[in-house]
């Protein structure tokens, strides 16, 4: 049986828990500790020892790297349909105007989406954001059609264009399947 | 064992005398101690930094895909921050008591759980909860890893030690452009999913990492023992959690270190913020120019942790025993100016410059004093120590930015900064006054606890009562709590023991033990009471030699569980049972043939080291009982007879004073004369309250000599009972079916 049942006991190592009977302690905190470690060491009975709490690692270890792997990989290769590219951005004072093209990378579906521009300060948050239209093309994308989208940006002050504005972002609000 | 001042000042962990003196290299390499721990709980460091600000490079992404607002997000980053210090303190107290590997390691696992779980968020209250969770997990590593690396790592390279692990931080600061990089091309979920992966590898070796003994390398630096294994217990384990943080706060050196630490993260709490707002602002750079300096600039701080660290440990080895708080306390100081002429000058190579020089030292502060704060907490309180001032520091800096904008909304931002630089100045004259004054009496202090915890356990161990507060019952020579007497051995043994009032000693239960695909052991269940003989018979092969050889620790069963006493003795290396008291008489080889006779009998009290009278005593009392040794001391043990060499091993047996002794085959290839002789010293032993498991072939010695006979074939053993009622021709019988 283990010395306590939150924490596994090492190889070889300093697996005493200290109850304070040898010092003539009596610390409350370290009762409490091991009165849980004992309902626990009771409640798992014999199935809480070093070989199954090895074995409830190795499968924690195995499954959590596994699962992350999987899920990333999934992630990488799983690309949202509209794809949003770089967004192409011109200033006048402080008026910004952002240009993104989005293209839909579906083979059957058309799309009519909503799509936004913002700009970001150095902690990701918005300084200011706005609705865009369609400049070039057809606001109904199409299967494997594109279009340009312009959006303009006013209300960021001087001090927040010269100290905060980070970069410019455009992102799509609503895919909108078109009817 | 309680020195005098002298010899204590004599002895402290810091004396130079007792450490060469090396000449001072920038990158000197750690020397004569396994790297590899260090290696990896510096990547432990990296990796649970590098997420710290993960989810704000990710704001943008989770922002248009949840539409979350500036609020939620806010909340998502202080959420995390309120349970990163929640945790650190609970985890400064587990690390303190627990396995402090496996506590990194099953934190770190649990740590890339959550940062899965948070990849797979559908909506903000997921989102909540995967930071507010991984803020608990985050504080698993660094009061522990603190704790660990004073304890792997030798007193005089302890700064040193710090300092390389203090540059896991700053690579982990350094891999943040790499998660903002990754969520741009593959989104934020893969982001999280990845950087969950190295966490697991590093806790899968975190657990391969061997838990040091607390406080072992004071003991090492003082020479109290030569072995590094012995759990020595102290009297501030067991303390609440008030009275470890009053005992702790108690230490003056440690107090005026945390009042540094606070005052100084007051002003460099907000230099991350703030300052590429400066670098626009009266420099006329760019965000992503300053953001770039700001980085470069910061290359200075892992020259700082390097050089500050070896710099405080050459100066502690050279005789400025202080160096380490005298480090630190200069290095804060000097960083004052460097950092106000920074902001002062409009050049702006030249504020890099001196902006650089203002890290390196500012920085480099961090190693030295994080090895003073080690030196001056006691072993079992370190894990309290770290986190508390690691709670202090996260405070103070979350203050910082805010006390900056305060001072910049009232006048500019060039005042603020002219306004708080010299709290790094103050926070090093604090280390150079207060601390420097009390810092050689605390640490000092520590190494008299350490002594003091030392002497009481081997008074214990020798049997002298009279210095432990609460003696505990030892089956040491002198006392007799069982001797001569016969005490069931199997089964309900336990509750037998107890009934008539009989300590168990060795409990084992369900060992299972193979040599690779051939189990030898199967399920072995057995109790033996404290005192008394007990014979263990059984044919050749049956598995003897192997058990014996698993209860000494030279083999390691693959289930089943084993206890002296209360303690759990699975995973214990052999030497740290022969200090809990097993010793093993190997049969024919239990002597060292090229060494003299009085060498081997010397090598049984090799775990006395620091109490060489008491090894004296006992060498005397060996050449009681076997006068003939007298004559031969300085003869080679190889060339003695084979009665004589049994005779040696026995002795070495008595010098080292075991609770339980494992002799195995007696009696193998000796005279019956001599083998008579050697089993009235057995009884000698026995009678001296020494429990002995003694293996054998031969019945009728088993049964001359044993109180008790367990009788083990194919792996498991059986009782037969008291040997006063057994018969040794049904014995003999039993064993030669045995062979069929």
């Amino acid at each position: 049986m283990s010395s306590s049942a939150g924490a596994p006991d090492p190889p070889g190592g300093d697996t005493r828990p200290n109850t304070g009977e040898a010092t003539g302690y009596a610390p409350v905190t370290a009762q409490l500790l091991d009165a849980g470690a004992q309902t626990a060491r009771r409640l798992l009975g014999p199935w809480w020892n070093e070989r199954s709490r090895r074995a409830l690692f190795g499968v924690l270890i195995t499954a959590g790297f596994l699962v992350g792997l999987v899920l990333g990989l999934r992630d990488v290769y799983d690309r949202p349909v509209l794809d949003v590219g770089e967004p192409r951005v011109r200033v006048e004072g402080l008026t910004a105007t952002v240009q993104v093209t989005v293209r839909n990378t579906s083979e059957d579906i058309a799309y009519c989406p909503v799509v936004g521009v913002a700009a970001l300060d150095r902690d990701g948050l918005d300084l200011a954001k706005a609705p865009t239209s369609v400049d070039l093309g057809d606001a109904r994308l199409a299967p494997k059609a594109s279009a340009n989208f312009v959006g303009v940006l006013t209300g960021i002050s001087q001090q927040d264009f010269d100290e905060q504005l980070s970069d410019y972002a455009a992102f799509v609000e609503q895919e909108n399947p078109c009817p | 064992m309680v020195l005098t001042p002298a010899a204590a000042e004599r002895v402290s962990a810091l004396t130079p005398t007792l450490t060469p003196r090396p000449k001072f290299h920038v990158t000197r390499k750690l020397v004569g101690v396994p790297k590899w721990p260090l290696v990896l709980l510096t990547a432990v460091y990296t990796i649970n930094v590098s997420d710290q600000f993960l989810l704000s490079s990710m704001f943008p992404l989770l922002k248009r895909e949840f539409g979350l607002s500036d609020t939620a997000l806010g909340i998502l980053s202080g959420s995390y921050l309120i349970s990163v210090t929640l945790g650190t303190v609970p985890f400064g107290a587990l690390a303190d008591r627990y396995s402090r590997t496996r506590i990194i390691a099953w934190g770190t696992a649990f740590w890339g759980v959550t940062m899965i779980f948070t990849g797979m968020a559908s909506g903000f209250f997921m989102l909540l909860l995967g930071r507010m969770v991984l803020g608990l997990w985050d504080p698993c590593d660094n009061p522990t890893s603190q704790s660990l690396l004073a304890d792997y790592y030798p007193v005089n390279q302890r700064s040193k030690v710090m300092g390389i692990y203090q540059m896991g931080q700053l690579v982990g600061f350094f891999l943040l452009p790499i998660g903002g990089l990754m969520g741009q091309a593959w989104g934020w979920r893969a982001t999280f999913f990845f950087f969950a992966l190295p966490a697991f590898v590093v806790a899968l070796l975190s657990w391969r990492l061997p838990e040091p003994v607390r406080g072992v390398q004071e003991r090492r630096h003082q020479r109290l023992e030569s072995d590094e294994s012995t759990v020595i217990a102290s009297k501030l384990q067991g303390l609440s959690i008030a009275d470890a943080y009053k005992h702790i706060l108690r230490c003056r050196s440690y107090t005026a270190s945390l009042v540094s630490s606070a005052v100084g993260s007051l002003f460099f709490g907000g230099i991350g913020v703030w300052t590429p707002t400066f670098l626009i602002r009266y420099h006329d750079l760019d965000i992503a120019e300053a953001s770039t300096a700001i980085i470069v600039v910061a290359l200075g701080g892992l020259v700082g942790v390097l050089t500050a660290g070896n710099l405080a440990d050459f100066l502690t080895q050279s005789g400025y025993l202080s160096a380490r708080i005298g480090v630190a306390g200069i290095a804060r100081v000097i960083s004052a100016p460097l950092f106000m002429a920074a902001f002062l000058v409009s050049y702006t190579p030249l504020m890099l410059l001196l902006f650089s020089f203002g890290a390196l030292f500012l920085v480099g502060a961090l190693p030295p004093l994080n090895a003073a704060r080690v030196d001056v907490l006691h072993p079992d309180l370190r894990g309290r120590g770290t986190s508390l001032d690691a709670v202090t520091q996260s405070l103070a800096s979350a203050a910082s930015p805010v006390i900056y904008g305060i001072i910049a909304d009232a006048s500019d931002l060039r005042t603020a900064y002219l306004t708080l630089i010299p709290l790094a100045a103050l926070a090093g004259l604090i280390l150079l006054t207060f601390a420097l004054a009390s810092y050689r009496r605390d640490e000092q202090a520590v190494q008299e606890l350490v002594r003091h915890d030392h002497a009481r356990h081997v008074a214990r161990l020798t049997g002298d009562g009279q210095e432990l507060e609460e003696p505990v019952p030892m089956a040491s020579h002198g006392s007799d709590p069982g001797a001569g007497t016969a005490q069931p051995l199997t089964g309900d043994h336990d509750a037998a023991a107890s009934a008539e009032g009989v300590e168990s000693l060795l409990r084992i239960e369900g060992l299972d033990f193979s040599y690779g695909p051939i189990q030898v052991l199967f399920g072995i269940d057995m109790t033996l009471p404290q005192g008394g003989c007990h014979a263990l018979v059984g044919r050749n092969g049956v598995g003897k030699t192997t058990l014996l050889a698993n209860i000494g620790g030279l083999l390691h069963a693959q289930s089943g569980q084993m206890f002296l006493r209360d303690q759990d003795l699975i995973g214990i290396p052999p030497e740290q049972r022969a200090r809990l008291g097993i010793t093993l008489m190997a049969a024919g080889q239990s002597i060292f043939p090229s060494l003299s006779v009085r060498d081997n009998l010397w090598f049984g009290g090799y775990h006395f080291a620091g109490s060489e009278g008491l090894v004296d005593d006992r060498l005397d009392e060996v050449l009681e009982v076997f006068p003939a040794l007298g004559q031969r001391l300085g003869q080679r043990a190889g060339t003695l007879s084979g009665g004589e060499q049994q005779m040696v091993a026995l002795g070495r047996a008595l010098v080292a004073g075991p609770d339980l002794l494992l002799i195995d085959e007696l009696s193998l290839g000796l005279a019956p004369t001599v083998t008579v002789e050697l089993l009235e010293v057995v009884e000698r032993i026995a009678g001296l309250g020494t429990t002995i498991l003694l293996v054998e072939q031969s019945i009728g010695v088993a049964l001359s000599v044993a109180d008790t006979v367990l009788f083990m074939d194919r792996g498991r053993v059986s009782e037969l009972g008291p040997a006063a009622e057994l018969d040794a021709d049904a014995l003999a019988l039993r064993l030669l079916e045995s062979h069929e």
